[in-house]
């Protein structure tokens, strides 16, 4: 990225596109940060919670009180005890936060414990009797579609219905020189974040409530627990910031609800309660597994003409934000490119498998796995490169997308496409290919993708921020978006620090205290950069006038960014489309065993359609653990379940890559200048990990035989491979 | 049991480690780096009463060579087996599975010993134990010290011939062959911090050959059909050596589980062994 860094010398900025180190770098390399579950308070109590015994059953009656007889037993909650609404959730609140007449999964929560120690709590837990009437688990989304299924709630397990129409598909495909089809299946991929669900809360002295949990959207947050206690907001503080890693798995609430209902019933005293990593992986949610069937028409010319695709969503139990990751695997299914006939219906299904939400990228590398493939299937069908196919086919600014969007926003997809082309990687491949050495099969293969930025049209989306000079003449930046791993403490310092003329360094950054920070709107969508760096060069425009006109400390100025929302709509998707998107080009070289299977990701190079950069080394950072996370989803992450029940308990069989699995990552940075954004930057924290997971079963395809699942494990690598030596 | 009230107990020498098994029997456990005990303990089992703590035992610590055996003490861990020079002359097979066990973490903490002891199918430095024709060194207060090969010495998966008295102290083998050909391959999920899908130790000299498999049956399994026909070969073409590695599917009786498939197993047993054989002999 040197080009970069040349460029940045000369543009102006003080601050915006340097390497300004981490301002929590210090802390954090040297351990001394202090993450919510880190934190202990005096007098403490301890919480458990307990799990359903069935994936489904019905509750005939739940009998706490041998737990409740147990010494060192504070409490024993159940639904009786949840004094506003039993339920939770983003969108619809189909969740209960304790079963009260039905469970619906093995993560169900039937009640809740606090004692003195936690292992006391665990042995109140074996003391609760709960006496079920299991039913049949319903477990493949196609069957639980079928009449007669047993339903996983009581209006039936479709959940939601999308669908896009454009053109005509039919007389499309029928034209078409060359027409692609495939069944693509992607798993439930954990976040496995390395601190899990947890967290304190307190009942203060004046009878408010302060809860501490690594959270992605602690105001959201605040509303719900409110809903759930009957209480007024105002007496909720949450702090939720920063997280031990979060990657969407704590966009919806995790522990904020239960601590809440424990902190009631300790008499004052300071409640913690920390999932043990099996509890994670039971009770918290996964990304999506889908199941896309899909053609892909294309021209001789190269013209990609026809998509059509059935997507069908293992929902799991529970909605969360299941309906708008649907949507936005709809409204993305085309990519970036400027398909005109196009044909999509997704299914949303309930089933008893755990439950899923949000999980960066959304719903989108599932379907890009699906497209990409078949987009390099077509050009070999064609005889046509790959890369080459693509560029042809990519929106441009001013183009109409495969959803039938016009782009008014910045767009550099084909420039990206053009940066892989000329990377040394790329230029190399053939000759890296043919040096494989004796007993493996080396192959390449590349992809590009695209996603939202924000929550897309039909959803209010604003950020506010604060600026404050104190009295002994410091910057306080007070900004909602939580760190999260990311480094957007640093960003938003160095933005204000540009405006304000003053060093990153010398401005506080505050995150994710409701106490503390203007309502800013959620960590996720990849908006923390753009929604939550455009409200702080507002606000810091704004102190920087009080400044001026000379008015004297203690000062605050407050900014607001509403996020502009696309002129076209696409009817019936909610949240669709987006105006601001960020894009990537990814390619990839590996290797396969030819005896076993096993599968090597050697290089990779990722170009990022990323706006302005503000820092450059925050931009490597998520482009390299995106495009880790996505080697994970592509070859050997999946959580596992038999009969509604997890075979993967843990990060024993969790298969995680590890430095060993990770490549040579030379990241690229395309830099566009999206107007709306803060110093012309844009969200990509997401778009990251996309492409490289179907760069890597393309790659898989060249070097062997084509894979149709993934993660692609050393074993269906190896049936690839038998398959394509048995065909003729 | 609750973790609270199991009771871990350091004495401070073999004999006084071998009363408290002797005494307690059933309800005693030994506990050296922890590395499985605290596994199953977080899985509520292997909740013993008493866990008598055996890593510092300085009679279990030995690494040495005399009258022919190489003699390696139970509480040896992973990573003095990898980085002995004496294990690098004698015993390379058995030092390369070692580098290959868990992480760097794992690997301090974990013994050879306790691999013995926990008798897991997949546990990596059985195999290359295996293939050495070792012995392990059980001790008891009552019986004295017996020496038992390793082939005999599991019973099925956790299960071995160790009475709840008797410790394993140590494990005896005669070196490796300066010059021998060797191989130690293992099938993980990935490169590291992996279990084993199956694993293989080899070791080739002229007129001598040891395979042995892990992780594809109730115990290592030795392929002596393949070592049979190694040993007899009189040239290694590549044609031969396909051949000898595919009767490994025939030598192996492997399980489907969250890993892998026992018909993937069961073929990659072969491929192991071709690869291995390929390197080795460079054909």
């Amino acid at each position: 990225m040197r080009s970069i860094d040349e460029r940045r010398s000369s543009d102006g900025f003080q601050w915006v596109g340097r390497r300004v180190p981490r301002l929590d770098g210090p802390e954090k390399v040297t351990g001394r940060t202090k993450y919510m579950t880190d934190l202990h308070f005096a007098n403490a109590a301890y919480g458990r919670v307990l799990r359903a015994a069935h994936p489904h059953a019905i509750i005939r009656r739940i009998e706490v009180s041998r737990a409740r007889a147990l010494p060192g037993v504070i409490c024993v909650l159940t639904a009786a005890d949840i004094p506003g609404l039993n339920g939770f959730g983003i969108i619809i609140q189909d969740q209960p936060v304790l079963a009260r007449e039905k469970v619906r999964m093995t993560g169900d929560a039937v009640a809740l414990v606090a004692a003195e120690s936690e292992e006391l709590a665990e042995q109140a837990l074996a003391l609760i009797e709960v006496d079920y009437e299991p039913l049949p688990a319903v477990t493949e989304p196609l069957q639980a579609l079928a009449p007669g299924a047993p339903p996983v709630h009581e209006g039936g397990n479709l959940l939601q219905r999308t669908t896009l129409c454009r053109g005509d598909v039919a007389r499309a495909f029928a034209e078409a020189d060359a027409v692609v089809e495939g069944t693509f299946e992607t798993p439930r991929q954990m976040h496995a974040f390395i601190e899990t669900e947890g967290g304190w809360a307190r009942l203060e002295p004046d009878g408010s409530l302060t809860i501490w949990c690594p959270a992605q959207a602690a105001y959201r947050d605040r509303l719900q627990v409110a809903r759930i206690l009957g209480w007024n907001p105002n007496r909720i503080r949450i702090i939720s910031s920063p997280l031990g890693g979060g990657f969407g798995g704590k966009d919806e609430l995790t522990v904020q609800h239960y601590l809440a209902l424990l902190a009631l019933h300790t008499g004052g005293r300071p409640v913690k309660l920390h999932y043990k990593r099996e509890e994670s992986v039971v009770a918290g949610i996964k990304r999506h597994p889908f199941r896309v069937e899909a053609w892909l028409g294309a021209n001789r010319d190269g013209t990609i003409t026809a998509l059509q695709a059935r997507i069908v969503v293992d929902k799991g139990a529970y909605a969360s934000l299941g309906p708008a990751v649907l949507n936005l695997a709809v409204e993305h299914i085309a990519g970036p490119y400027k398909v005109e006939h196009v044909a999509v219906e997704g299914l949303l299904v309930y089933t008893n498998n755990g439950t899923n939400g949000a999980f960066r990228g959304f719903g989108v590398p599932q379907t890009c796995f699906a497209l990409e493939s078949l987009v390099e299937m077509a050009a070999e069908r064609l005889g046509i490169d790959p890369l080459a196919l693509r560029k042809q086919n990519v929106v441009r600014r001013g183009e109409v997308d495969g959803a039938g969007h016009r782009i008014e926003s910045s767009v550099a997809v084909w420039e990206c496409l053009d940066a892989v082309e000329r990377s040394s990687l790329w230029e190399g491949r053939a000759e890296w290919v043919a040096a494989a050495p004796a007993g493996k099969l080396r192959g390449y293969g590349v992809a590009c993708g695209v996603h939202g930025v924000g929550l897309g049209k039909g959803v209010p989306d604003f950020a506010n921020a604060a600026v404050e000079l104190t009295a002994e003449g410091r910057f306080r930046l007070l900004v909602a978006p939580q760190e999260i791993g990311q480094g957007n403490g640093t960003i938003y310092a160095q933005m204000a620090a540009e405006v304000l003329g003053c060093a990153p360094d010398e401005i506080e950054v505050v995150q994710g205290d409701t106490g503390q920070v203007p309502d800013g709107g959620t960590v996720t969508a990849s908006r923390g950069t753009y929604a939550g760096g455009m409200a702080t060069v507002n606000a810091a425009k704004k102190m920087a006038t009080l400044l001026g006109q000379g008015a004297p400390p203690p000062l605050r100025a407050e900014g607001y960014f509403i996020l502009p929302q696309a002129a076209g709509a696409l009817p019936g998707i909610i949240g669709a489309p987006h105006h601001v998107c960020g894009y990537a080009a990814q390619a990839v070289l590996l290797e396969v065993d030819a005896l076993t299977g096993e599968t090597r990701v050697e290089r990779v190079v990722s170009a990022i359609d990323c706006g302005r950069v503000i820092n450059p080394t925050g931009l490597e950072g998520q482009s390299e653990g995106g495009v880790v996370m996505g080697v994970g989803f592509a070859l050997c992450e999946d959580t596992l379940m038999e009969g509604g029940l997890h075979r993967t308990r843990n990060l024993t069989t969790y298969i995680l890559p590890t430095t060993c699995e990770t490549p040579a990552i030379e990241t690229i940075a395309v830099e566009s200048c999206e107007e709306t954004g803060p110093f012309g930057a844009k969200g990509i924290g997401e778009v990251v990990m996309v492409p490289v997971v179907a760069a890597i079963p393309n790659a898989i395809a060249r070097a062997t035989g084509r894979v149709f699942r993934l993660p692609a494990t050393p074993e269906r690598v190896w049936a690839a491979m038998r398959k394509e030596a048995q065909q003729p | 049991m609750l973790l609270s009230e199991m009771k871990v107990v350091a004495p401070g020498s073999l004999t006084e480690a071998l009363r408290w098994l002797e005494e307690h029997q059933d309800r005693a456990r030994p506990l050296a780096g922890a590395t499985d005990a605290m596994v199953r303990v977080k899985e509520g089992q292997w909740r013993s009463p008493i866990w008598v703590e055996i890593r510092r035992l300085p009679e279990l610590q030995r690494m040495d060579q005399a009258d022919g055996w190489v003699t390696v003490g139970a509480a040896v861990t992973y990573g003095r087996l990898l980085r002995s020079e004496l294990m690098a002359q004698t015993a390379p097979l058995l030092a390369a599975a070692a580098r290959d066990v868990g992480s760097v973490q794992i690997q301090a903490m974990g013994t050879l010993g306790g691999n013995l002891g926990t008798a897991s199918p997949a546990g990596d430095t059985i195999p290359p134990l295996f293939a050495l024709e070792a012995e392990v060194g059980l001790c008891s207060r009552g019986g004295g010290e017996r020496w038992v090969p390793v082939e005999s010495f599991f019973l099925g998966p956790g299960r071995t011939v160790r009475r709840p008295d008797e410790l394993i102290t140590a494990v005896r083998f005669a070196p490796q062959a300066p010059g021998e050909r060797w191989k130690w391959q293992k099938l993980g999920l990935r490169g590291a911090q992996a279990i084993s899908m199956v694993s293989l130790a080899l070791r080739l000299q002229p007129g001598f050959a040891r395979v042995a498999f892990g992780a594809v049956g109730p115990t290592v399994l030795r392929a002596r059909k393949c070592e049979a026909w190694l040993s007899q070969a009189e040239a290694f073409d590549l044609a031969t050596v396909r051949s000898i590695a595919q009767m490994a599917w025939k030598e192996v009786a492997p399980i489907s589980d969250v890993r892998a498939s026992a018909a993937y197993r069961q073929q990659m047993a072969c491929a192991l062994l071709e690869r291995g054989l390929r390197e080795v002999l460079a054909v």
